[in-house]
């Protein structure tokens, strides 16, 4: 499917502090994009410099495959960067019938059906400077809703919801996503939220790209497995495939065998192994979620 | 563009109860001009002046709210061009404006012509749009302290009450000090004086403020995370 997003070689340097180095990404159309990264390591910058609101120092950017008229794309997308841009003396319908008019969307009706979805109906004339950070957020999440954009970037849009509004707007971003085909790039520090929402990651840590990866990618490197080492790797390797018909494994550096399979037969896999002269240094079974993947990642970047 | 006239006239809407007030007490000011002032150029120059600040204080207001609440970086990320943004915008704060100067050519008509009445209305008009156009054009780089822009009214300080000593300064380029000197009577160059002058502000303000938009030299009022 095309590339809906990309941004190539991308720098942003403030001053002389470089925030942005040589960061690519691409969405691809219908696809939700998590950018995992920690505090300070360029991702806002990335989601302001898709909006428009600054230039980077180098790169380039395409939407919808050009790079011609990214204004006019732009018209076809919507934003929520760091906290929600709402107008605080006026009220929640106030706040979208304000973007409806400004985006040029026809149908009034659309603000009533935003304000159910995001499930501020009920909030009358109540200024929204008054709402809690929560009810901020939906207001946000709306307003970045409403003119029916076919790509959202959204910055921690779950940032300071309860329990029930974060899984309220995972839905409703699958639901998006599923039914009208909107392409999402969004960041969140809750990355058991992004695990479950997201089709890509990108792993962004001191300005730089660490690894951009599907989502069966990071299942399988994810996967459990059991972790085994001994005083001979070939030898092993060997023993597994002809007395335990293990299949699928993989060498790691040539000094750590991951095995795939018969992961409930740990006990039998040592005896075997003790038994043909070998020495067992590291027998575990592991398994990583994205949070896991994610600190082993930025760690080593850190290193 | 039209999208930007709608929202700007909907944020007005909203506001309508404050703007209202401030255009009436800039009418009333100018009322109590017509009942106090002696002639034609303490009309315009004393109570016109006041008038003034306060018409060019609705639209400093309503742009000011707009950077102050952020919601402009909506027209940023919907994808406006500068030159869209701040001539949609100019469309409504001169349309407010034309309400303020309408009333006024109603008061001169009741005041009555004579003593260059009509010119001096004229180059009050010319005065008043130049300064509403310099707070629209240059509101992108002064963001919430737009209403600064309506600070050349003290300058007039700086000449104190010698028309000579203010008509050869550089500060009688200036819309207030301007509107001050029209105590004084009209002359062919003061009345060119102004049209140039207003040309070349309203010129030098929409190119800072287009600039701005353009080259997004710190569109963001927040420090950057």
């Amino acid at each position: 499917m095309a590339d809906v997003i990309a941004a190539r070689g991308l720098c942003k340097s403030y001053k002389k502090q470089e925030v942005l180095h040589d960061f690519s990404l691409t969405v691809e159309k219908g696809h939700i994009c998590g950018l995992i990264g920690p505090n300070g390591a360029g991702k806002t910058t990335i989601m302001k410099i898709l909006a428009g609101m600054m230039f980077p120092t180098k790169g380039g950017l395409e939407f919808f495959g050009s790079a011609d008229g990214l204004d006019d794309s732009r018209a076809r997308m919507s934003f929520m960067i760091e906290q929600p841009i709402i107008a605080g003396s006026l009220s929640a319908r106030d706040n979208l019938e304000y973007v409806r008019l400004l985006r040029g969307y026809p149908d009034e009706k659309r603000v009533n059906e935003v304000l159910d979805i995001v499930g501020l109906g009920d909030t009358g004339k109540k200024k929204a400077g008054r709402f809690s950070l929560g009810m901020k957020q939906r207001l946000g999440i709306g307003m970045a809703l409403l003119p029916k954009p076919e790509i959202m970037v959204l910055d921690e849009p779950v940032n300071g919801l309860d329990p029930e509004g974060i899984v309220d707007v995972r839905q409703l971003i699958l639901r998006l996503q599923e039914e009208m085909g909107v392409t999402v790039l969004i960041s969140s520090h809750l990355l058991s939220e992004l695990s479950e929402l997201c089709t890509d990651f990108s792993i962004i840590s001191h300005g730089r790209l660490i690894e951009n990866l599907g989502r069966d990618e990071l299942l399988v490197k994810c996967r459990g497995h059991i972790a085994l080492r001994t005083d001979d790797i070939n030898k092993t390797a060997a023993i597994l495939e002809d007395k335990l018909s293990v299949v699928d494994y993989k060498v790691i550096h040539g000094e750590e065998i991951h095995i795939f399979e018969k992961l409930s037969e740990v006990r039998r896999i040592s005896k075997t192994l003790t038994d043909s002269g070998l020495i067992i240094t590291r027998l575990n079974e592991e398994g990583q979620d994205l949070e896991d993947y994610y600190l082993e990642k930025v760690g080593a970047d850190h290193e | 563009m039209n999208n930007i006239i709608s929202s700007q006239c909907f944020i007005c809407k909203k506001r309508s109860f404050i703007i209202s007030i401030i255009l009436f007490s800039a009418l009333l000011v100018m009322g109590l001009g017509l009942i106090m002032s002696k002639t034609a150029g303490m009309f315009f120059s004393a109570f016109g002046m006041v008038a003034m600040i306060f018409a060019a204080a609705v639209t400093a207001g309503i742009l000011t709210s707009g950077y102050t609440e952020r919601i402009q970086m909506y027209e940023i990320m919907a994808g406006f061009r500068p030159s869209q943004i701040i001539l949609g915008k100019t469309v409504v704060c001169v349309s407010l404006t034309l309400i303020f100067l309408a009333g006024t050519a109603v008061m001169c008509m009741i005041k009555g012509g004579g003593e260059q009445m009509l010119e001096r209305l004229l180059l009050y008009w010319v005065i008043v749009l130049r300064s509403v156009l310099c707070i629209v054009f240059l509101s992108p780089l002064l963001k919430e302290s737009t209403a600064a822009a309506m600070f050349d009214a003290m300058l007039i300080m700086a000449c104190g009450n010698d028309p000579d000593a203010l008509n050869r300064s550089p500060v009688s380029l200036f819309g207030y000090p301007q509107c001050f000197m029209m105590q004084y009577e009209l002359t062919e160059g003061f009345a060119v004086k102004v049209i140039i002058s207003a040309v070349i502000a309203c010129t030098i303000c929409y190119i800072t403020g287009y600039i701005t938009l353009k080259r997004k030299f710190d569109l963001e009022p927040h420090s950057l995370g």
